[in-house]
């Protein structure tokens, strides 16, 4: 069993115990975020957890990724959580469609495990991450936040997919496109099955290091994916 | 000279008239102890004595010896059956006698003694009513049933006789006499002539009343000091002046009949020297042909050998025969040569040829047999495309069936998961209900990883022992740094990443999986070291901790050593533990692997999701 203490580990946060609150106070005010999930039972128990705590505000809750584009520009969200496997349009096209009209968004896919191998085809669409959905929702929630501030997670699927991406489209020359040496090195720890803190063991680097790594590699993941050439790659292979 | 009332020697005369006035020197008649009357044959050896056979009452053997003048009888010494006639003499080069008789064999008298031989020894059957010794030594005899022997070394203990029957040329097998010409050839004079024997060619020629000779039995020949020989017969006498031995033209040769399956083709009347190609069907196997040789001298009995190409090596051996038959022949190509042999032994300079060919029946022409090498090779290639398209199939199948599992069941839990906790949150701190809904929750929870386990395990996509070590890797990470312990995990070399099968990774990762469980709930440890080997065909994991240790016999509540020790005998491996008070534990499993390559899967078929 993955113990809630893993995300915090991953983030470098140190460990905590299951059921207590966040007591985080937010400069800006609650965290707005919007949920697009069509079974109900979560729906609605994602937006009780996320209005009973504090910081947080569900500023809209949708059943599918059409009525989200509809009803979302009436109060934009910080963050958006969609459900990967969604009726009607899939939660990827979605994103595509969302971030492409509000990039300032910070989308994170909802999945319910973390090898879902379409987690990466959202990656790539602009999704900023992923979230489980069997995560104890307390710590679920902390995640959400530390997502909007680079924390993402990944997983040695994402890992290995995201050293695939980039050998078979190399970045053209003269852009920052390119992973470095580093970020390669802990992508290889990533795919092997490391967390954040042994691979930082591993390399010798600080947990902060580390986390600094992933947000930058998630960063040119996502400009990357957006290149002509990769869009259209991965739009055929979506399709098939 | 031997009469019909024994047998008078008389003195030497100058001519046949003066014997009619001299008187006898010797007579047998009125001999004591002889009341011979007929002598039938007599013979002068190199001493001087003078052999004498007796016939009619008395079947008898004498011999007068010159030097004492007295007559021996030496009948009872031959040791021949009674009334067994001598009926001819001949004394060969070491000075032995032999001595033909009719019904007894032959025998030969030297030193004294009598040597019998038999027809057990080779001796013709019959009357040897002559024997001759030719000019190289060798004993030749002639029997009135058996033809001619010869015994080329007649002093020999066991001489052997080789004999020349109507099957080597001879006219017939009744010969009567035997002599020689001055080169050597030998000639027998039968009831059909005579036959000119060439001994170094084997050649026979033959002569009758047409060619000069007396008709009717030639029953006498002799050479006389010129070279001629006489041969004569009850009607007559004739002299023969032996020519040089002509070579004469080689005969030519023609086939004149063909016959396939016993039935007659049709061959020109003159007859053929090279009939043309013949394509016969596979069944028609059974070949006939005839052919004649023409030329050669009067008399000449032509000898014919032939050759068939395709089942034979070489010539045959010489043979009067003018017909050949071969049966159940073998498919293939054959060609047949026929030529004639002069009793010189010349053979045709151009042998008459026929070629045929028997057909392959269908089942063995080439192109068949191809086609059905191309059959039965598709038929094998259609039969293992099948089979992988089955087990493709069935992998398909069974990963929908996981996927699908994965997809509802996990979203199920996932609500029972965030639904515990809504509720729990409205309860509050509410004694006892909140630790039990916290426990749904977290029940809810450890399912989805189960499921997520079993997906994993079953993905084909996920097979290579690489998957098995990062996810075994992934989870001690996460659960140990969760508890605050220290990981050094050693895994197996990037060489050989093998695949293994589902059940493999499946059971040893829920091996593992429990192991750690235990560590994380008893050991209080504080650092974990797991090893992970691959070797020779087996896979060896190792996990040890420095914590507090237990008893491993005691299969205590909730550590999970039994299930352990069920998934390692499925596996065929064993489990190992070790473990002691405060000493840290020690968990071992050793299992054979399953590397095999997927390949070898398809024959493994079994219907199993």
């Amino acid at each position: 069993m993955v113990s809630p203490e893993v995300y915090a580990a991953r983030a470098g946060r140190s460990s905590r115990r299951e059921g207590e609150p966040i007591n985080t106070p937010h400069p800006e005010g609650p965290l707005k975020v919007a949920i697009v999930e069509d079974v109900r039972a979560l729906r609605d128990g994602f937006r009780m957890l996320i209005d009973g705590t504090d910081g947080f505000r569900c500023v809209g809750s949708y059943r599918s990724m059409e009525e989200a584009l509809d009803k979302i520009g009436a109060e934009l969200p910080d963050v958006v959580l969609a459900d990967i496997g969604l009726p009607g349009m899939n939660g990827i096209e979605g994103v595509r469609i969302l971030k492409e009209r509000h990039p300032s968004l910070t989308l994170l896919m909802l999945t319910v495990y973390e090898d879902d191998e379409r987690i990466f085809d959202a990656l790539c669409a602009g999704a900023c991450g992923y979230l489980v959905k069997k995560t104890p929702p307390a710590r679920l929630l902390e995640s959400i936040r530390e997502a909007t501030q680079g924390g993402a997670p990944m997983s040695p699927e994402i890992a290995r997919r995201v050293v695939g991406l980039f050998r078979e489209f190399r970045p053209r020359e003269g852009t920052d496109y390119h992973l470095t040496p580093h970020e390669l090195r802990l992508l290889k720890l990533l795919v092997e099955g490391h967390n954040y803190k042994t691979a930082a063991a591993e390399l010798g680097v600080s947990l902060n290091t580390v986390c600094f790594h992933i947000k930058q590699i998630y960063e040119k993941m996502q400009v990357h994916s957006k290149s002509e050439a990769v869009v259209k790659a991965l739009r055929n292979r979506l399709v098939n | 000279m031997p009469t019909g009332i024994g047998v008078y020697r008389f003195p030497r005369v100058e001519s046949l008239e003066e014997l009619g006035r001299v008187s006898p020197r010797f007579q047998t008649a009125g001999q004591k102890g002889s009341s011979l009357t007929e002598a039938f044959r007599l013979y002068e050896d190199s001493r001087g004595d003078v052999w004498i056979a007796t016939t009619g009452i008395d079947y008898g053997l004498l011999r007068w010896e010159r030097a004492t003048d007295t007559l021996h009888d030496l009948t009872p010494e031959t040791q021949v059956p009674p009334k067994t006639n001598f009926t001819s003499f001949r004394e060969d080069r070491a000075g032995n006698l032999w001595v033909g008789t009719d019904a007894g064999g032959l025998l030969r008298y030297s030193g004294g003694t009598f040597k019998r031989f038999t027809a057990d020894d080779g001796v013709p059957p019959g009357w040897i009513i002559d024997l001759y010794l030719d000019l190289t030594g060798r004993l030749w005899v002639a029997s009135q049933l058996g033809g001619l022997s010869r015994v080329d070394v007649p002093s020999a203990d066991a001489p052997g006789f080789a004999r020349y029957t109507t099957a080597d040329g001879l006219s017939s097998s009744n010969v009567r006499c035997v002599t020689e010409d001055l080169r050597g050839r030998i000639y027998v004079g039968t009831g059909h002539g005579v036959d000119q024997l060439d001994t170094r060619t084997g050649g026979v020629k033959h002569y009758t009343a047409a060619d000069g000779l007396p008709r009717g039995t030639i029953e006498q020949a002799y050479r006389d000091r010129n070279g001629a020989l006489w041969f004569g017969s009850r009607f007559g006498l004739s002299r023969f002046t032996p020519g040089q031995s002509g070579a004469g033209a080689p005969p030519a040769v023609y086939i004149t009949g063909l016959r396939v399956g016993g039935v007659p083709r049709r061959v020109s009347e003159l007859g053929e020297t090279n009939v043309p190609l013949v394509e016969l069907a596979a069944d028609e196997n059974d070949v006939g042909v005839d052919f004649v040789g023409l030329g050669g001298g009067a008399g000449e009995e032509l000898r014919y050998q032939y050759y068939l190409e395709g089942a034979g090596d070489d010539w045959s051996a010489p043979a009067v025969a003018r017909t050949i038959n071969f049966g159940n022949l073998v498919p293939g190509a054959y060609s047949f040569r026929v030529r004639a042999l002069s009793a010189d032994g010349l053979p045709s300079p151009n042998p008459a040829t026929f070629d045929f060919v028997i057909a392959a029946p269908i089942w063995r022409r080439w192109w068949f047999l191809s086609l059905a090498a191309a059959l039965l090779g598709l038929t094998v290639y259609s039969a293992y495309r099948y089979r992988l398209g089955r087990l493709l199939e069935l992998e398909r199948i069974r990963t929908r069936i996981a996927t699908d599992l994965h997809d509802d069941v996990g979203s199920g839990l996932s609500q029972v998961s965030v639904l515990s906790e809504v509720i729990r949150r409205r309860v509050g701190r509410a004694e006892g209900v909140s630790e039990q809904l916290a426990t749904i929750g977290s029940v809810s929870r450890d399912l989805v990883d189960s499921m997520s386990d079993i997906v994993w395990a079953v993905n084909p996509g996920r097979d290579r022992l690489s998957d098995l070590t990062q996810r075994m890797r992934r989870h001690a990470s996460d659960v140990l740094t969760a508890h605050g312990a220290e990981l050094s995990f050693d895994g197996p070399a990037p060489g050989r990443d093998v695949r293994l099968g589902p059940e493999t990774r499946r059971e040893v990762y829920l091996i593992f999986k429990e192991a750690l469980n235990n560590i994380i709930r008893h050991s209080n440890c504080g650092a974990v070291r797991v090893t992970f080997l691959i070797s020779a065909g087996a896979l060896e994991l190792t996990l040890g901790d420095d914590g507090r240790g237990f008893d491993p016999t005691s299969d205590g509540d909730g550590n999970g050593l039994a299930s352990m020790r069920q998934r390692a005998a499925r596996l065929g491996g064993r489990l190992l533990i070790e473990s002691a008070d405060g000493g840290g534990t020690t968990v071992r499993l050793v299992a054979p692997l399953d590397g095999r390559r997927r390949r070898g899967g398809i024959f493994r078929l079994r219907g199993r999701l």
